[in-house]
């Protein structure tokens, strides 16, 4: 019997649910060979362990499986009804979506390089980009705003449109 | 006698569109379902509800099911979930299964099976009612591992824990279910032990 070792009630059940790291599960197995009231104890516990593991389901109401059928069905028939996004619109609304987005950055850019770099230096000749248009839209806060503000919440609203119908379009 | 369809080959029929795959998989499952929800969530009328959204909720993410664990493990890990959020719904303040110790009510037992002995009768009776009263979170482990037979692993899948955590809870559950029966049934096992 080991020296140091001390079996009790846990550990035992430990044994018998086959939780003890093989270590343990030795150690606990050479004591019991050499202890028949320990052995007994074992053997009540099974015991108790089959007792749990034979325990009779409990029963859902009668009709039960039924009724689930009844919902999956008519969950199934509600998505088949929703009308189904056409492709098309799928592949343009991302493709609005970048150039309102890419406009305003494309027109800032040619702004720029219209003021810093000397036009006739170049290799090709840049288109002319109304900067004088930008300057007047600039000066005016109210203008400024107001189409910056039309132009975020188109983008959000598009993007939003966007996100539903793919997925609509991802539960098919 | 006609050979069991496995698990897989139902799910193969569902996902292909065949409405008796989805039935026979509720016929199969359906008792295990609703005993594993009835011991999270407490009453029967719960325990159908939670039951019903699981399946239904299994069925609507089997395209998701890689197989990588036994189906039952997975719709084993749905009904936890689904049980967990029935009960944060009714009470907010339930982060886990844990949290929701109040005393439960003791479930119907239904009508008594002819080919069990009276003596088995009442002894399961005692041990439903002995599990019924232990928190959801030591109910669930209890009938996880000792009724469903999921190993540790298989439990630490469904109920999020790591298997310190299992083996640690499955422990102070099997205490507390000692304790419950020492306390309230103790004339009942005095006759079985």
């Amino acid at each position: 019997m080991e020296n140091n070792f001390l079996l009790n009630d846990e550990l035992l059940w430990d044994y018998a649910d086959g939780l003890l790291d093989p270590v343990q599960h030795q150690q606990v197995a050479a004591y019991l060979k050499q202890d028949m009231a320990w052995k007994i104890r074992l053997d009540a516990i099974v015991l108790e362990q089959q007792r749990f593991g034979s325990l009779p389901l409990e029963k859902p109401n009668a009709g039960f499986a039924d009724r689930v059928m009844a919902a999956w069905t008519l969950e199934q028939r509600v998505q088949k009804a929703m009308p189904a996004a056409p492709d098309w619109i799928l592949r343009l609304i991302p493709v609005v979506f970048a150039v309102l987005i890419l406009m305003p950055l494309l027109g800032l850019l040619s702004g720029g390089m219209q003021h810093s770099i000397p036009v006739r230096n170049l290799p090709f000749e840049l288109p002319a980009f109304p900067i004088d248009a930008f300057h007047s839209f600039g000066a005016s806060p109210v203008l400024f705003y107001g189409v910056l503000f039309v132009l975020v919440f188109l983008t959000l609203r598009i993007f939003e449109q966007f996100l539903q119908l793919r997925l609509q379009h991802g539960k098919r | 006698m006609a050979a069991t369809i496995t698990d897989e080959s139902l799910i193969q029929m569902a996902l292909s569109g065949r409405q008796i795959a989805f039935s026979m998989l509720v016929k199969r499952y359906e008792n295990y379902v609703f005993t594993l929800a009835l011991r999270f969530v407490k009453n029967r009328e719960d325990a159908h509800e939670v039951a019903q959204d699981s399946f239904l909720r299994a069925f609507r993410y089997l395209p998701d099911f890689r197989g990588e664990a036994k189906f039952s493990t997975w719709l084993y890990r749905i009904v936890f979930t689904t049980a967990l959020n029935h009960l944060r719904k009714k009470n907010p303040d339930i982060r886990s299964l844990n949290d929701e110790t109040k005393p439960l009510q003791i479930p119907d037992q239904g009508t008594p099976d002819g080919a069990l002995t009276l003596e088995q009768n009442d002894r399961n009776k005692s041990l439903h009612q002995a599990i019924a009263h232990l928190s959801a979170d030591d109910a669930g482990i209890i009938t996880l591992f000792y009724l469903y037979e999921q190993s540790l692993d298989e439990i630490c899948d469904i109920m999020g824990l790591t298997m310190t955590n299992a083996k640690t809870k499955l422990c102070r559950a099997r205490q507390r279910l000692k304790s419950v029966l020492d306390d309230k049934f103790a004339a009942e096992i005095k006759e079985w032990r």
